[in-house]
C-alpha cells in the first residue's frame, strides 16, 4: 500500500477531525471570552431607531413565540429589546403564540428589570404599570384575528390570573390598533409571519421582528414594506447589543464610579451566603474581587468599550449574550470557510488529475 | 472489546476528564443537594418560600427607612408588613391567601427554584450552628429548609449534552439512551402542555367551568357554553381514524379544519403574500430620498431584486420551451435560486453554531466554571 502524501491526508481528512476543529474553534474563544466589535446593518439599525424614536409611554405589543430550543439566538435579542423599551419608558404588553413563551418572557423581564434597577436605582419599574405578561393563547392566526377586533374577549386575565381590568396599563387597550408598535420575537410558526399577515397589515400598525437564522430568510421578503426591520440570528442580536451599549454607555460609566462600594457590599454578602455551592462561591467571590481591584484602578470615563463591558458584567449584571456568543461564532465561521476552501481546492485538483 | 464498548469507555473518559478539568481549573458544580431555601409560615396559613440570601434588608440613608432588596434574578413581588392580614377578596393570586392550598399562594418567578415570589414582610434571617433561621414577628415560624438539587441536575444535563454530542464520534449506548430519553420526554411534555394549555382552558373549561376551576384555579369559572360540544364531537371524530370501520367519520373533522383554515388564511395571504410582495418587488424600482435625491445603491438593489424575481418565475414557467431569451432568463433564474439556497444554508449553519455555542457555554460556565472573564 502506497504511503499517503500530505495532500492525500488533507483530501481524505476524517470528518471527526473537522468536528474537533469546530469544537475547539468554539470552546477556546468562549473560555477566553473573545469577542469582536459589531457594526449594525440597516435592518438592525431600523429596529433600534423605531424603538428609540417612539415617544415615552408608547404601547408595544411584544410577542414571545419561541421555546428553549431557540433560546441561544433569541434570548439575547429579547433581553436587548425589553431593556431598550423599558429604558425608553415604553409600556410592554407580552403575549405568546407558543406555550412556553410566557415563562421565557417572565425570565427576560426579571433579568432586564434587575439590570435597570442596578443602572438606575431611582427608576421605578412596576409590573402592571410598565410591563404585563398576558400569557399564551392557542389558535395561532385565530388568536391574532381576535386581537384585531377585541383583545379583551381573549385575554381576560394576565399570566398570574389577575383580571386585566385591575391592571392599570390595560386601560384604553382595545385591540391591535391600540398599540404603537408590534415587536415579534419568534422562532417559527406561528409567529412573525402570522402577525404580519393577520395583525400588522390589516391593523396598519408597524412591526419589527427578531427571529432565528434559519427562519430569517423566510421573513426578509416582508422588509421593508410590511416589516420595518428584522434581527436575524445571533449576529443581529450582537449588533443590537452594540447599539444599546452605545446608548447607555454614559450611564454605565456613571454607575461604575460607585462600583467599589457596591462590590464591597456584594462580596461581604456572598462570603456570608451559605446557600451557594462552595466552589461556585469561591469563583464568584474571586470574580467580584478581581472586578473590585480593576474598578479601583480604572477610571470609567477613560476606559475602552471592551473594558467597560467586561467590568459592567460582574458589577451591574450587564450581560451581553449576543456579543459574547458572537466571538466563538465568528471563529467557527472562519474555520468552516477554511475547510470549504480546502475542500474546493482538493476537488479541482482531483478533477484536473482526472480522478473524478 | 467491541467497538461500541470502546466508544462508550471513551465517552466516560472524556466526561471524567472534563470534570477533572473543572475541578482543577474552575469551580466545578457540586452534584450534592444544598439547603438553599427556607420555608416559613406566616399568619393566616400563608406560606412563604424565601431563597436564602436572595433578599436583604437595607436602610435608606436619606430617609432612614428599611427597604427590601432582591438579588439578581429575583424580584420582590410585594412587600408585606408584619401586620399584613390578607383580605378575603384579594384578586391577585400572587398574594391571595388560599386556605385550602397555601402552597399555591405564590407563583414562581424563577424556574430553577420553583419558588421565589419573595414576600418577606418583616422577616429576618440569621445563622446559628451553620443553620439558617428565619424570624417572623407576629406569629410566623420556620417550617423547614427546602433542599435544592440544582447541582445534581446540572450534572445530569452535562452528561446528557455530552451523550448527544458523542454521536459525532460514533454510535454508542450513551447516545442511544440520551436520544430515546429526549424523544420520550419531549413527546410526554408536549402532550401534557397541549392538554393543559389548549384542551383544558379552550374546551373543558367552557363545558364544565366549575369543575375545571376547582382543579386549575384561574381557568374556567365562566358560564357554561354548550356550543363547545361541537368541537368536542369533531375532536372525537378525528380519533375514529384509529379504527378501520369508522375511520371515514374523521373526514368531517378534516373537512372542517381545511375549510376554516383556508377561509381564515385566504385574505391574509392575498393581502401580504401576494399583493404586498408584488408591490414590494416592482413598486419602487428607482429609490428616491426627498432630501438626497436618487439613491443609486438602493436603486441597484431594487433592480437586482426585480430581475431576480422575474427570472426565477421564468425558470418555473414550463408552458414554453426554455430556448433563446427564455432559456437565458431561466439560466439566470437558476443562479439566483442557487445563491438564495446558499444564503439560506449559510444562515442555517450560523443557527446551528449558535446552538453549539450555547451548549458549550452551559458546559464551561454552569457546570465546569472555567470561562475566564
Amino acid at each position: 500500500m502506497a504511503k499517503k502524501t500530505f495532500y492525500d491526508r488533507v483530501r481524505d481528512i476524517d470528518r471527526r477531525l473537522i468536528f474537533l476543529f469546530i469544537a475547539l474553534s468554539v470552546a477556546i474563544p468562549l473560555i477566553f471570552h473573545l469577542y469582536f466589535p459589531e457594526t449594525p446593518t440597516p435592518m438592525t439599525q431600523a429596529v433600534f431607531d423605531k424603538i428609540e424614536h417612539l415617544p415615552a409611554g408608547s404601547r408595544i405589543l411584544m410577542d414571545f413565540s419561541y421555546d428553549p430550543a431557540s433560546m441561544p439566538e433569541i434570548e439575547p435579542m429579547a433581553t436587548a429589546w425589553v431593556r431598550h423599551c423599558l429604558l425608553k419608558k415604553h409600556k410592554i404588553y407580552a403575549i405568546a403564540l407558543w406555550p412556553v413563551g410566557p415563562q421565557l418572557a417572565s425570565d427576560t423581564f426579571n433579568a432586564a428589570v434587575n439590570f435597570l434597577r442596578n443602572l438606575d436605582p431611582e427608576r421605578r419599574i412596576v409590573y402592571g404599570e410598565d410591563y404585563v405578561n398576558l400569557g399564551f393563547k392557542s389558535g395561532a392566526q385565530g388568536v391574532i384575528n381576535v386581537l384585531l377586533t377585541n383583545l379583551g374577549t381573549l385575554y381576560s386575565t394576565d399570566i398570574n390570573g389577575a383580571n386585566i381590568a385591575d391592571i392599570p396599563m390595560m386601560n384604553g387597550v382595545v385591540n391591535l390598533k391600540s398599540f404603537d408598535l408590534i415587536a415579534s420575537i419568534s422562532a417559527g410558526t406561528p409567529g412573525t409571519k402570522e402577525l404580519i399577515q393577520f395583525g400588522s397589515v390589516p391593523a396598519g400598525v408597524p412591526l419589527v421582528a427578531g427571529t432565528t437564522s434559519v427562519f430569517a430568510p423566510l421573513l426578509y421578503p416582508y422588509y421593508p414594506a410590511q416589516m420595518l426591520g428584522i434581527l436575524g440570528g445571533l449576529k443581529s442580536a450582537a449588533e443590537y447589543d452594540a447599539l444599546l451599549f452605545r446608548k447607555i454607555k454614559p450611564q454605565l460609566q456613571a454607575r461604575l464610579r460607585l462600583a467599589p462600594k457596591l462590590l464591597q457590599d456584594e462580596i461581604a454578602q456572598l462570603t456570608g451566603d451559605r446557600s451557594l455551592d462552595p466552589a461556585a462561591k469561591r469563583k464568584l467571590v474571586a470574580e467580584k474581587t478581581a472586578a473590585l481591584r480593576a474598578v479601583e484602578k480604572a477610571d470609567p470615563a477613560t476606559l475602552g468599550d471592551r473594558r467597560l463591558m467586561d467590568l459592567a458584567g460582574p458589577v451591574l449584571g450587564y450581560t451581553q449574550k449576543g456579543i459574547s456568543r458572537m466571538g466563538p461564532q465568528a471563529v467557527a465561521h472562519l474555520v468552516i470557510v477554511l475547510f470549504i476552501i480546502i475542500g474546493n481546492i482538493t476537488y479541482f485538483i482531483d478533477k484536473r488529475r482526472g480522478r473524478r | 472489546m467491541s467497538r461500541s464498548m470502546a466508544v462508550s469507555l471513551g465517552f466516560l473518559a472524556v466526561f471524567a476528564a472534563l470534570a477533572l478539568l473543572g475541578a482543577v481549573f474552575g469551580g466545578l458544580t457540586s452534584p450534592l443537594p444544598r439547603a438553599d431555601e427556607i420555608k416559613l409560615t406566616m399568619p393566616n396559613n400563608m406560606v412563604v418560600v424565601a431563597p436564602q440570601g436572595k433578599i436583604r434588608r437595607e436602610v435608606d440613608p436619606a430617609t432612614q427607612k428599611t427597604k427590601f432588596v432582591a438579588a439578581d434574578g429575583f424580584r420582590i413581588v410585594r412587600e408585606v408588613p408584619a401586620s399584613y392580614q390578607p383580605a378575603g377578596g384579594e384578586k391577585n393570586p400572587c398574594i391571595a391567601a388560599d386556605e385550602k392550598k397555601p402552597e399555591l399562594i405564590f407563583k414562581p418567578v424563577r424556574h430553577e427554584t420553583h419558588y421565589g415570589a419573595v414576600v418577606a414582610g418583616d422577616a429576618t434571617m440569621e445563622e446559628k450552628n451553620g443553620e439558617a433561621y428565619v424570624r417572623v414577628p407576629n406569629g410566623g415560624s420556620l417550617i423547614e429548609r427546602v433542599r435544592s438539587f440544582r447541582g445534581f441536575w446540572t450534572w445530569v444535563a452535562a452528561f446528557l449534552t455530552l451523550g448527544i454530542l458523542s454521536f459525532l464520534y460514533d454510535d454508542n449506548p450513551f447516545y442511544k439512551f440520551t436520544e430515546h430519553l429526549f424523544i420520550g420526554v419531549s413527546a410526554a411534555y408536549w402532550m401534557c402542555l397541549a392538554f393543559w394549555s389548549t384542551i383544558v382552558p379552550n374546551l373543558l373549561g367552557k363545558l364544565w367551568p366549575a369543575l375545571v376551576a376547582s382543579i386549575n384555579p384561574g381557568v374556567g369559572g365562566e358560564k357554561r357554553n354548550l356550543l363547545y360540544l361541537v368541537p368536542l364531537v369533531f375532536g372525537v371524530l378525528l380519533l375514529t381514524r384509529l379504527t378501520s370501520k369508522f375511520g371515514w367519520l374523521s373526514r368531517w373533522s378534516l373537512a372542517f379544519i381545511v375549510g376554516t383554515t383556508a377561509g381564515l388564511n385566504f385574505v391574509g395571504y392575498l393581502q401580504s403574500d401576494f399583493v404586498g410582495q408584488i408591490e414590494g418587488s416592482i413598486g419602487s424600482l428607482v429609490a428616491i430620498d426627498p432630501a438626497k435625491g436618487v439613491q443609486w445603491g438602493a436603486t441597484f438593489s431594487a433592480i437586482v431584486l426585480f430581475v431576480g424575481v422575474l427570472t426565477c418565475l421564468v425558470y418555473f414557467f414550463f408552458s414554453t420551451e426554455h430556448k433563446g431569451v427564455m432559456g437565458a432568463a431561466s439560466r439566470v433564474g437558476i443562479w439566483v435560486l442557487m445563491i438564495t439556497f446558499g444564503a439560506s444554508f449559510g444562515f442555517t449553519v450560523m443557527g446551528r453554531i449558535a446552538l453549539l455555542v450555547a451548549r458549550m457555554e452551559f458546559l464551561f460556565n454552569d457546570w465546569l466554571h472555567i470561562i475566564i472573564q
